[in-house]
């Protein structure tokens, strides 16, 4: 990573600005798993493993073997935060969008938002939602 | 060697040989009356020019031909005419009204085009004959272009050359647009056809012999 | 092409450290810069109950208002601009226009409305503006930015005429618009009734609050920015751990556990209680400036708590992330910050933008 800082010390010592780029090692995506039926169960295990196939099905065992965190699982909605290392993203993103069913039961990935930043995804303004 | 080859001679020499013999100048005025004598029909500057010693190249040269002239055509070239301003409008005749009647004109020269326009002549008809058909007079509106301050320009056409249209605006006002990344619009008794301006950049006399080709997408 | 993959998009944290009592302090340039806010969140630790000032603050953060089909050509207009730039500021941000696909409209504060728009509409429209920065070799979008203020601007020159022909008759673009009117001294009710004709829905902010327990916590030291290792975090952890906070993400993971590795940045402490408070809507700077004093005079009396952080979160659609700044929409359109307020009148403040944006001020 690339980190650019640049410190103005004026005449007060205690003014401070540090520009950091790239300075997240993770990017953070939320998701939701939408299956074409109701009635279906899962529990965060479950989907964890879920997506570990998804990856092993597309980029193998190396995929299989990226390390990601499920931060957020909601077993109702199926909507979760993942964190996944930068190198990752790409790898997670493509498996997430080409899993097709679980258990025989079809369904798909919804990537809701992505960002380097957790906090942002506090706040999506796509979701304001007003009649 | 030469010198005694050239060198006069002696008089001893000339009584034993029985020679008159002559001074530089007697001998040069009896080789020009001499020459003279033999070659009646040249003037005295040509022989003379004929005894000056000329270098000659030996060596084989290209006789360059001639260039042929060209046959002059009857008119003036189109290079001409631009020198002359034949094709420039000139200020006081940069009025909308003077090229309302072209106007006019070119509708009814449409109408012919298409026998007559009706609400049920099929749009690809008119739009395939509008391809072949001569512009000027037309009223177009450019609708889309990638420089903003051409859009909404609207006007007569009164010339048409490969890149540019010049059109005359209500506000007798004589624009260039060219047609490159530009979309006109030319409406016709209600039928409103668009021109992609790109795809147009020929004269108006070869466009009448180019066959348009409908592919891929078209952007401006 | 997988080094490529491994590539990520660039994004940008800028991290600051001031005091609310320096004259050069520049909290005021970033909290007024950032124009569009969606959401306004803060967090006071060891708290269990607002005090009834800030509760007032955010009860009063203002209406908003959604106008459906609001011409564009509306703000054009001189009655508008007589009443609404030149006695307030006014705010305008179209609704439900994604950046990266759609036309977006805004009105800045400054009297300035700022069109983003795709190539097909830019070359119809007949406005002059700047291709986006952000548009690589094939331009596919273009910002027009039409200062309404402009001495120039007024009726019937050529430039308002040119204008209002371009809006009105040849392209009549129309939005639903966001709209939030700050002015000292007309009633904002009454002058947004100049609306009337069209549909409009007036709207209040949207507050949520709860009370986290036994909470692990970062240790912050206010002079150390970059954090010392054994003694605070880093301005960057904690930045990562409030997303963690207003996400519910549980911090108590083992490095071993399946699920999650996730961990509260190191060193912390245990909160027994903290305050967090939400709110959701069309904000104003102004509010959120108003806010923010009333947050700083939070520890007027002795605290327990050491610092209370405010979030803001602005709008992911938004043409603009601060002043005029062109913002854009890459993988995500995140541009927010965040001030940690510390309680001798130190402040954090850290911005983040993501990859189709300029640097914050």
């Amino acid at each position: 990573m690339i980190k650019v800082s640049k410190e103005k010390s004026h005449e007060v010592a205690t003014y401070e600005r540090q520009v950091q780029k790239n300075v997240s090692e993770y990017h953070y995506m939320k998701i939701r798993l939408e299956f074409q039926e109701k009635g279906v169960h899962l529990n965060a295990p479950h989907f964890k493993q879920l997506i570990l196939s998804a990856l092993r099905d597309l980029h193998g065992e190396v995929g299989a073997a990226l390390p990601f965190d499920i931060l957020t699982f909601d077993e109702k909605s199926f909507s979760a935060i993942l964190r996944i290392s930068n190198r990752g993203l790409v790898k997670l993103w493509s498996a997430l969008t080409l899993l097709g069913s679980y258990q025989n039961h079809k369904c798909a990935f919804r990537v809701l938002q992505t960002s380097p930043f957790l906090l942002a995804l506090a706040g999506n303004s796509r979701e304001l939602a007003l009649d | 060697m030469e010198g005694v080859i050239y060198k006069t001679l002696s008089s001893a020499e000339a009584k034993e040989l029985n020679i008159q013999t002559q001074g530089p100048k007697e001998s040069e005025a009896f080789v020009s009356a001499f020459l003279k004598r033999c070659l009646p029909g040249l003037r005295e500057e040509v022989i003379q020019e004929r005894l000056n010693r000329k270098a000659v190249i030996l060596e084989h040269s290209v006789k360059q031909k001639k260039k042929q002239k060209r046959k002059r055509r009857k008119g003036l070239s189109a290079k001409e005419k631009r020198q002359l301003r034949l094709f420039e409008i000139k200020a006081e005749q940069q009025r909308y009204n003077l090229f309302l009647p072209l106007h006019n004109l070119w509708k009814q020269y449409i109408r012919d085009l298409c026998n007559g326009l009706r609400a049920d002549t099929q749009p690809q008809m008119i739009q395939t004959k509008l391809l072949k058909a001569d512009l000027h007079g037309s009223l177009v509106t450019v609708k889309k272009s990638k420089c903003p301050s051409y859009v909404g320009l609207s006007g007569i056409i009164v010339q048409e050359t490969k890149h540019i249209f010049k059109i005359i605006t209500k506000d007798d006002k004589l624009k260039a647009v060219p047609k490159c990344n530009t979309v006109f619009s030319v409406e016709v008794d209600d039928f409103i056809s668009y021109i992609y301006g790109s795809r147009f950049q020929l004269r108006s006399s070869e466009r009448s012999a180019k066959k348009f080709k409908m592919k891929g997408s078209i952007d401006l | 092409m997988l080094r490529e993959w491994e590539r990520c998009p660039r994004h940008l944290l800028v991290s600051e450290r001031s005091n609310f009592q320096l004259e050069r302090s520049r909290h005021g340039v970033a909290v007024r810069g950032h124009p569009f806010n969606y959401r306004v969140s803060f967090l006071i630790p060891e708290c269990g109950a607002l005090p009834v000032k800030l509760k007032s603050v955010i009860k009063n953060f203002g209406k908003y208002y959604l106008v459906k089909d609001l011409p564009l050509h509306e703000f054009v207009n001189h009655d508008f601009i007589n009443i609404f730039i030149k006695k307030g500021a006014f705010y305008a941000l179209s609704y439900n226009t994604k950046i990266d696909q759609d036309n977006t409209a805004a009105v800045l504060p400054t009297g300035k409305l700022i069109l983003s728009v795709d190539k097909d509409t830019y070359e119809e429209l007949g406005l002059q503006g700047q291709p986006s920065r952000y548009s690589g070799k094939k331009v596919m979008r273009y910002i027009v930015t039409i200062d309404l203020t402009d001495a120039s601007f007024l009726p019937d020159t050529k430039k308002h005429k040119r204008v209002l022909w371009a809006l009105k008759e040849n392209m009549p673009l129309k939005f639903d618009f966001l709209l939030a009117w700050h002015s000292t001294d007309v009633e904002v009710s009454t002058a947004m009734s100049y609306f009337s004709k069209l549909k409009m829905k007036e709207y209040e902010p949207n507050i949520t609050s709860s009370i986290l327990r036994d909470l692990h916590c970062p240790v912050l030291q206010n002079s150390e920015l970059q954090g010392k290792p054994e003694e605070s975090c880093s301005a960057h952890e904690l930045f990562d751990w409030l997303g963690a906070v207003y996400n519910n993400v549980d911090c108590n993971n083992h490095s071993y556990s399946f699920i999650s590795t996730y961990c509260c940045p190191q060193p912390s402490a245990v909160l027994s209680q903290a305050y967090m408070c939400t709110v959701t809507g069309f904000i104003l700077p102004e509010k959120i400036h108003h806010l923010m004093d009333h947050l700083c005079q939070y520890f007027d009396e002795p605290k327990l708590a050491q610092w209370v952080s405010l979030t803001v979160h602005g709008f992911a659609d938004s043409p603009v992330s601060w002043k005029e700044s062109e913002h854009g929409f890459h993988k995500s359109g995140e541009n927010l910050y965040n001030f940690v307020i510390f309680n001798n009148q130190d402040y954090w403040l850290q911005m983040a933008v993501g990859t189709n944006d300029d640097c914050p001020p």
